[in-house]
């Protein structure tokens, strides 16, 4: 503001006081005074309206303003001398400001301590109480604007008055006098009093106070003559009179401007009483009216009033102090009501008590304030204070415990949040946060103490509960990524590695910008694997499940950490392991081609994660190609090189198995056929030429599998599938129509084979090939060497017996024939109890057949002269067939049952045929002739006769439900025997002769006039060909017999 | 399918000629017109006179010329000649039922009975009713020894036309040499001389089973 401006506003100020003085005129006198807006110094603008009031007395006679003038001629002397006072400078004209006092700071520091607790550790050195009671209780400085109150004091010396004064108080009495009745005597009495009191005679001011209290007891200027009065008392000790003069003011109400001021000054004359209480209540009053002015003790003010009211708070802790501890306070207010800027008091007493070091008083100010009043806002700044103040005294167990009290009073999840928004509590919050990580970060330091071993499980948990709490209640807070760090290292020290792990990796993924996300990703796959050391087998699988997602989670987040190469080989080489084999690919292709520099251990290790995993998938080519890889880089001197020579075998063998699997036997040969290329050292390799050669066969393409097994033979002489090999050999040449060479290769499968079944199934298959090809010799050879070497299976060596026997007779062998038979018969007759239904079926078969040697024998036998010895001869052969043929019976064979039967009546018959074709005897007369023939005949007919018997038995078999050509047989022979009795054929109509239409009509059919038809056909006749029928409808249907 | 159904002319529907058609149908009339794919064989029974026997469906010139040929081959007893064309001609026209019967009797008079029995069981399934083929059957039948079988096939005919008499006589000679079943044999030899009266050499067989039949009751 300018300078300008500034005498400006003084003037202006003071026509304003004058103006509002009194009501009474002068307005009017406002009106007369012209307004001195020139720039002139203050001194000279007082001077110049002292000379013009001078002039006006001299030069105008005596009138009505004639007291007027000399009035303000005194006062303008006195305000030359003194300054601006009395009249001019009243409550009123200060706005109710009471002039400014001396500035003591530390009140308002101390308050603020309690606001900003970090600010206010330490107590600044301030006034003492004395220091204090004498700077606060001085008298007001509007009484003494140059002029110590103290100085004064009767007895004293008085400085020399200046000539201005005096002629104002000389003119002031001279007014008095000389105008008893001018209406403004008693401001007269009042500018009186105070230029006595400038010019240092307070007595005489007093006396002049007393007239005016006397003379005027409703002047507007008594509260401030009363205050003078009291405070003239006060400092002289007179409390009772000071109370007096106070007391009027207060008596007058709040309308006076002395009216705060009075109950200030009134406490402090009760306080130098020791009256305390009584003090405090007028304390009391004042901050109350203070308050129902609208003052509002957390605003900033001017510093007068903020020094009243400091000052205020400062006695009042004075004065509690003096009644007693801290709980007086509570007492006080429990008594005398609550005060809502009770907490003032309650900040300014333990801020007393902190700085008369009483530490624990203080503290428990604090508390009891909290206790009572738990959500007020201001709680938390005290509990914080309290912390301070115990740090400050260096009680750090009470420090942790005021921290711990308060994170839990002002957590967030805390009641105290009912009633405050968290967003508009940043300094709470702030509190809360810095008390959080301090009690964590003390815990944790006291757990990794070795000396307090014995503590650690406690300290443990608590360092966890407070960095818990600090993450739940601020989960973005800046800190919290470096608090949530702490905390996972908290857990691996404690070796909870699984939570260790899961708070690692809450760091290194769930906050933004975390510069330690990488570190601690790499911390969270640390611990997951110390975690698989301790874990129970139940544990295993889950806790390497988590291991490897965290791994594979930190190659993708942090692509670029040194070590994110060796994770993901890991995290492949587990998944393995775990048979996630799809997963296990995955990480080892992203780590081959994502760090194609890694090492090549790591790199070689990846491989063989693939390869591994595709064997186990069944993604064989896969795996071949992985294999390959694998190979490729292992040194040629490593020890694992031949198992990986194995595992690429096994990938192309199975790619192999599954072209077999496909029918592609052509691919699955290929196959097969690469090991010998890629993997000649794999121990596979021959069984895979071995099945390539199966494969092959299975293609028919004999050659190449033929190639194939002979140069396996030829590479593996010592291999066991030898014999295998042998037996594909003889199957392909005998596929491949190389019959003969077949056989030989099952003669070497006998001649090699350790296993007689074996050795015995293919010598009988050579014998077979043999036959087949049509070598006879070779066959007979290897028939014969296996009857001989193979009597049992019985069977089989029978079937083979009668093999040979048939070959024999095709070869018109009939000696070897028949003793084959032979031998047939008399191997089933001794097996015993090896004897089969089949064994007995090929003997009575070749039983059979020696048995018609004796027929044809016994046929062939012609009766001639000497009838005697023929006729014996075919007897004794006749009995001979019989016998062979009825020991046939006791085969039980069906067909050859009816063979013999009906040879046996094939044998009487032909014997009754023989008698009666013999030869006659020469020289018979020709009644012996007629005598001759008549014995033949009665000798042959009973052998027709039983020949017609036993072919009727034959056939009799029908009945038993046999029949066979046998049985046939003997039907057609008795057919011709006894005609009328078998001789009985069906009868067929004959072929239709006719595609689309045929007509049958039976032989007894009336005509229908039609003509050409037959009413009653001809019998049948016997034919061995149907006779034609009739072509169309008009066919009557011949007759053809069977 | 249903079963075929035939039937039967009584006396006083004597001069009424009713026909009945065997196949594949239930009903007559209706079903003709459905005109299955397959040719179908209608039988007209007059029960004192004898049947008819007609194939419906489409049979070319070709095929008739081939068949004519066939019989003259099999007429002359060249047999494998006319075997062949047949052979031909059902392998080109299977649903022809009388190529079927004839195969199946010319492959009997080759002895070859396994043949003859499968075209003539083929023929049955194109027309399970025709009593020739039933019979010629069962002659095959008789001679495999399968005389279940070879009786079932004779009395089939027989139920179609009852006084078949070469199904009867059949049934009658099988019945008395092969089954041993006499009084079957002289029933059905009574009913095949009813329809062959002059038949002195079943007259002589029917007096030797009343013999044989007297003898085992004495």
């Amino acid at each position: 503001m300018s300078r300008k401006v500034i005498i400006l506003l003084a003037v202006a100020s003071g026509l304003s006081a004058c103006a509002t003085t009194s009501n009474d005129g002068t307005l009017a006198e406002l009106d007369a005074v012209p307004a001195d807006v020139e720039e002139i110094y203050l001194a000279d603008s007082l001077e110049r309206a002292a000379e013009s009031y001078r002039r006006y007395l001299e030069e105008t006679s005596e009138s009505a303003r004639t007291p007027e003038a000399m009035r303000r001629l005194a006062d303008l002397q006195i305000e030359q001398e003194y300054g601006i006072i009395g009249g001019g400078n009243s409550g009123d004209q200060n706005g109710g400001k009471f002039v400014e006092m001396a500035a003591p700071d530390a009140a308002t520091q101390t308050a603020r301590i309690v606001a900003e607790p970090r600010t206010a550790a330490q107590p600044e050195p301030s006034e003492s109480d004395l220091e204090f009671e004498s700077r606060a209780t001085a008298r007001a400085e509007l009484l003494t604007n140059s002029v110590d109150i103290e100085t004064p004091l009767p007895g004293g010396e008085a400085a020399p008055v200046p000539s201005g004064p005096r002629e104002a108080i000389e003119m002031y009495w001279q007014i008095l006098e000389t105008y008893p009745n001018y209406e403004r005597n008693d401001q007269v009495l009042y500018q009186l009093s105070r230029a006595y009191d400038e010019i240092g005679e307070p007595d005489k001011a007093m006396d002049v106070m007393a007239r005016f209290v006397a003379e005027y007891p409703y002047s507007r200027f008594l509260d401030e003559v009363y205050f003078r009065r009291g405070e003239y008392y006060f400092v002289r000790k007179k409390y009772l009179d000071a109370e007096e003069s106070y007391g009027e003011i207060i008596d007058m109400g709040s309308s006076s401007s002395y009216y705060e001021l009075a109950l200030y000054k009134l406490g402090w004359a009760l306080y130098k009483q020791e009256m305390y209480e009584e003090a405090l209540h007028n304390y009391m009053a004042m901050l109350d009216y203070r308050q129902s002015i609208g003052y509002d003790f957390d605003q900033d003010y001017e510093a007068n009033d903020e020094h009243r009211v400091a000052d205020t708070f400062r006695v009042i802790s004075l004065s509690f102090s003096n009644l007693g501890g801290p709980e007086v306070l509570d007492e006080y207010f429990s008594a005398h009501g609550h005060r809502s800027y009770a907490d003032k008091i309650y900040s300014n007493l333990a801020e007393f008590y902190f700085e008369k070091l009483r530490y624990e008083d203080a503290a428990s100010v604090y508390k009891s304030y909290i206790a009572l009043n738990p959500y007020h806002k201001v709680s938390p700044h005290f509990s914080m204070r309290i912390v301070e103040i115990y740090g400050e005294a260096g009680f750090p167990q009470l420090v942790v415990k005021a921290k711990k009290e308060f994170a839990t009073d002002y957590a967030l999840d805390a009641d105290y949040w009912y009633y405050f928004d968290v967003a508009n509590s940043a300094e709470v919050v702030g509190f809360l946060k810095t008390n959080l990580t301090d009690l964590a970060g003390h815990y944790h330091a006291l757990y990794q103490e070795e000396q307090l071993a014995d503590e650690q499980p406690a300290n443990f948990a608590e360092a966890s509960q407070w960095y818990r709490q600090f993450l739940q209640s601020f989960p973005a807070d800046e800190q919290s990524p470096n608090i949530n760090y702490q905390l996972a290292d908290l857990l691996l020290e404690n070796k909870n590695f699984g939570e260790a792990a899961v708070e690692y990796e809450r760091t290194a993924y769930e906050y933004a910008d975390n510069e330690q996300a990488s570190a601690a990703g790499y911390a969270a796959i640390f611990a997951h694997r110390e975690h698989l050391k301790v874990a129970s087998d139940a544990q295993q699988l889950d806790v390497k499940q988590q291991t490897v997602e965290s791994s594979l989670r930190f190659a993708d987040t942090f692509p670029e950490h040194e070590q994110a190469p060796v994770v993901l080989g890991n995290a492949a080489d587990d998944l393995y392991e775990m048979e996630d084999l799809n997963r296990a690919i995955a990480a080892a292709q992203t780590l081959i081609e994502r760090y194609p520099e890694a090492e090549i251990a790591l790199i070689r290790s990846a491989w063989a994660v693939i390869a591994h995993s595709s064997i186990d998938l069944a993604e064989y080519a896969a795996a071949e190609h992985a294999y390959s890889n694998v190979l490729a880089l292992t040194a040629e001197d490593d020890e694992s090189r031949a198992d990986i020579i194995d595992g690429l075998a096994a990938a192309i063998y199975k790619q192999g198995e599954q072209a077999n699997a496909l029918e592609d036997y052509r691919a699955a040969a290929n196959h097969f056929l690469r090991i010998k290329e890629l993997a000649p050292t794999s121990n596979i390799r021959t069984a895979a030429e071995y099945d390539a050669a199966a494969a092959l066969i299975k293609l028919q393409d004999w050659g190449l599998a033929s190639n194939v097994l002979e140069a396996f033979r030829t590479s593996h002489p010592e291999h066991e599938l030898q014999s295998e090999a042998t037996k594909k050999l003889a199957f392909i040449y005998r596929e491949d129509g190389q019959t003969e060479r077949s056989a030989a290769e099952h003669e070497r499968i006998a001649a090699e084979a350790t296993d007689p079944d074996l050795s015995r199934e293919a010598l009988l298959t050579a014998g077979e090939l043999y036959d087949e090809a049509n070598v006879v010799a070779d066959a007979i050879r290897v028939f014969e060497r296996y009857v001989a070497e193979y009597p049992r299976p019985l069977d089989l060596a029978l079937e083979t017996r009668t093999r040979l026997a048939e070959i024999f007779k095709s070869e018109l062998d009939y000696e070897r024939y028949h003793a084959e038979l032979d031998a047939i018969v008399i191997a089933d007759r001794d097996a015993g109890a090896d004897r089969s239904d089949r064994s007995r079926y090929l003997a009575s078969r070749a039983a059979l057949v020696l048995a018609e040697l004796k027929y044809e024998h016994f046929a062939g036998l012609q009766l001639v002269q000497p009838f005697e010895e023929s006729l014996a001869q075919k007897q004794q052969s006749m009995d001979q067939a019989l016998a062979a043929f009825e020991g046939l019976v006791q085969y039980q064979v069906a067909e050859v049952t009816a063979a013999a039967t009906f040879y046996i009546a094939e044998i009487y018959f032909d014997f009754s045929a023989a008698l009666l074709d013999s030869e006659r005897p020469a020289g018979l007369s020709d009644a012996e002739k007629v005598d001759y023939e008549m014995v033949l005949e009665e000798e042959a007919y009973p052998f027709e006769e039983r020949a017609i018997g036993v072919h009727e038995q034959n056939f009799e078999l029908l009945a038993g439900g046999v029949f066979n050509p046998w049985i046939q047989k003997s039907l057609d022979r008795l057919a011709v025997l006894m005609p009328g009795r078998y001789a009985k054929n069906e009868i067929s109509g004959g072929f239709l002769g006719a595609i689309d239409t045929y007509a049958y009509r039976m032989p007894i059919a009336a005509p229908l006039g039609i003509e050409n038809i037959d009413d009653h056909p001809a019998a049948p006749e016997p034919a061995e060909s149907p006779r034609p029928p009739a072509t169309s409808a008009s066919a009557t249907g011949h007759a053809v017999e069977e | 399918m249903t079963v075929p159904e035939i039937r039967h002319a009584g006396y006083l529907l004597m001069a009424l000629t009713v026909l009945v058609f065997v196949s594949g149908c239930a009903t007559t009339a209706s079903t003709k017109s459905r005109a299955p794919a397959k040719a179908q064989t209608n039988i007209e029974v007059q029960d004192a006179v004898g049947f008819t026997i007609v194939e419906d469906g489409r049979i070319g010139g070709a095929a008739r010329s081939d068949y004519d040929t066939a019989l003259t081959y099999l007429r002359q007893g060249q047999l494998e000649q006319g075997i062949e064309l047949l052979e031909t001609l059902v392998e080109s026209a299977p649903h022809l039922t009388a190529p079927r019967i004839d195969l199946g009797i010319a492959y009997r008079e080759m002895k070859n009975l396994e043949a003859a029995r499968t075209h003539l069981e083929l023929a049955l399934e194109t027309s399970p009713s025709h009593p020739i083929a039933h019979n010629e059957l069962g002659i095959v039948y008789r001679k495999l020894g399968l005389f279940r079988e070879a009786r079932q096939s004779y009395e089939a005919a027989l139920s179609i036309f009852p006084s078949y008499h070469y199904a009867r006589r059949n049934l009658a000679v099988l019945c008395d040499l092969y089954l041993a079943d006499l009084a079957c044999a002289l029933e059905n030899y009574q009913a095949y001389m009813a329809t062959v009266p002059n038949d002195e050499e079943a007259s002589m067989w029917i007096a030797d089973i009343q013999y044989r039949m007297g003898s085992a009751g004495e």
